[in-house]
């Protein structure tokens, strides 16, 4: 579902991410986690091809994002859907048209849009908002209404910026619970975080430790041989 | 194609999100196209009115002191019917000293026979030729005139001047000119109000970039919005056109002038509003890209 293989990237002379190799099965949970700089945003932003591969390999949901050409981007977003910290969503539209948005570029009819909004609106306890306009909600209920926009397209990997930054202890613990809603339903999840407490409440999650750039600790085997040594991993 | 229309929906409701920018923009279109419009008017009455005083070639046909003055009038009902002719003045002789003595300086008048007037009947044409060979046409016309019965004389002289002229050489190669020139500034006004605009949702298009909005699909409502600020800008600049021309139209219309004032031609009308139009949705689609 998810390979990456000595992925690295710079921002001029500074390094971001220095030679990263993981892979993911479908299904899976990584917390990746790391300090402020750690490069946990490059490695995301790469995922979703919001910035070009320019050294090593990633493959995601069976795209090349090397090679692959600008036009094939939005179908390689179709597959995978991402939450930030900032929520990203738009204040001056309701929650229901924030969270139809992104079914309604892939030209779905009005129906099915209606069905399926409702439905995850209704699973994240959103339903008696769906017509309050967004700016107009609370911290915690803007970032449900960005994790609804991500879910409602049933996404094969969904990736996670930092999504309980701004929320309090309480609310962080119920969004934590609904993306282990999602990966139980098969959605493979990568939630980047740099809250210590957040990855020991998750002890089963996998997870990958980044520092200046670099996978440092992995508590799974593969990762930090991957790392390494990508071809030993491979025999 | 549902989608298609939904975006083209959204094209028009998007106009309401930043009504201030939009309507500024309005205001520019609807301002360029009156002023373009406003220089074709004015070239085009300038165009027509040199075209009727000053015909390129003009017959002055005399005819025998003899001549029956009933024949001489039959004859003047078969010259206005000529080709390419654009006026037709006649004189009796009677008339001829009067209109000779209008020319001539006070006092001298008292010279001329009042009652018993030495000049013939005399006719004055104008012709605006076709394009083509003039000078074989003149001939041909002066023939034909000359073939007209008791004419005695026929002289033709090319009326038109250097600067009138220089005038129609200047209009015919105007209008095209003036048609880019509003089409460049229009790209101008236009593309900027589609960039700010761009600027202004710029969250949302990187909200529909992120969840696989494919290009057409974010540019589809930029490119309508361009296209109705273009016709209708156009619209209003056509329609504040006509205004103007309604209540200027009889400012030369009193003696001698007699010129009323016409609107444009309604190609040229049409264009005016097809061209911001196009290049609104031009420009929409260059900021876009870029």
């Amino acid at each position: 579902m998810l390979n990456v293989t000595n992925l690295s990237h710079n921002f001029g002379s500074y390094w971001a991410l220095k030679n990263c190799s993981f892979s993911l099965k479908k299904g899976e949970f990584l917390l990746l986690t790391g300090s402020s700089g750690a490069g946990k945003t490059t490695l995301l932003r790469l995922l979703y091809a919001s910035l070009p591969v320019m050294r090593g390999k990633v493959n995601v949901a069976g795209y090349d994002l090397k090679n692959l050409p600008a036009r094939q981007i939005p179908n390689l977003r179709r597959s995978v859907s991402v939450v930030f910290q900032d929520f990203k969503i738009l204040p001056y539209r309701t929650v229901y048209q924030n969270v139809a948005m992104a079914l309604e570029v892939r030209g779905l009819n009005q129906i099915h849009i209606d069905r399926r909004v409702r439905a995850v609106v209704r699973g994240l306890g959103l339903e008696p908002r769906i017509n309050t306009l967004c700016g107009e909600l609370s911290g915690g209920e803007q970032q449900r209404v960005a994790v609804a926009r991500s879910v409602v397209v049933n996404p094969k990997i969904l990736l996670a910026d930092e999504p309980t930054g701004n929320l309090d202890e309480e609310l962080a613990a119920r969004m934590m619970g609904i993306f282990k809603q999602f990966h139980m339903h098969g959605t493979t999840v990568v939630l980047a975080t740099h809250s210590s407490e957040l990855v020991r409440m998750h002890p089963e999650a996998r997870q990958l430790r980044l520092e200046h750039g670099k996978i440092v600790a992995a508590n799974w085997r593969g990762a930090q041989i991957f790392s390494e040594k990508i071809k030993e991993v491979h025999s | 194609m549902r989608v298609f229309f939904k975006l083209i929906r959204q094209g028009f409701r998007d106009i309401a999100l930043h009504p201030w920018a939009q309507l500024m923009t309005l205001l520019a279109v609807s301002f360029i196209t009156f002023l373009a419009g406003l220089m074709l008017l004015c070239v085009s009455n300038l165009d027509t009115e040199l075209k009727v005083t000053r015909g390129e070639v003009a017959f002055q046909v005399y005819w025998n002191e003899k001549a029956s003055p009933k024949k001489v009038k039959e004859s003047w009902k078969t010259l206005q019917k000529m080709d390419g002719v654009v006026e037709v003045l006649t004189y009796t002789p009677e008339e001829a000293l009067k209109d000779l003595g209008s020319t001539l300086p006070k006092g001298s008048k008292g010279m001329l026979l009042a009652d018993n007037s030495p000049l013939p009947y005399t006719a004055v044409l104008k012709f605006s030729p076709r394009k083509g060979d003039v000078a074989e046409w003149q001939s041909k016309t002066q023939a034909a005139l000359e073939r007209i019965p008791d004419v005695k004389t026929v002289r033709s002289s090319n009326l038109k001047d250097d600067v009138s002229r220089a005038w129609q050489e200047l209009s015919d190669s105007i209008t095209m000119p003036v048609l880019v020139f509003l089409a460049v500034i229009l790209s101008i006004a236009v593309g900027n109000t589609m960039k700010f605009s761009l600027i202004s949702r710029k969250d949302e298009i990187e909200i529909l970039k992120l969840v696989g909005a494919k290009n057409w699909y974010i540019r589809t409502p930029l490119l309508v919005g361009g296209a109705l600020l273009g016709s209708v800008g156009g619209i209003l600049g056509v329609a504040g056109l006509y205004t103007a021309w309604w209540n200027l139209k009889d400012t030369f219309n009193f003696a001698p002038l007699h010129w009323e004032l016409h609107f444009l031609p309604v190609d040229q009308a049409l264009l005016l509003i097809v061209i911001p139009m196009v290049v609104g949705s031009i420009s929409s689609w260059v900021a876009v890209r870029s």
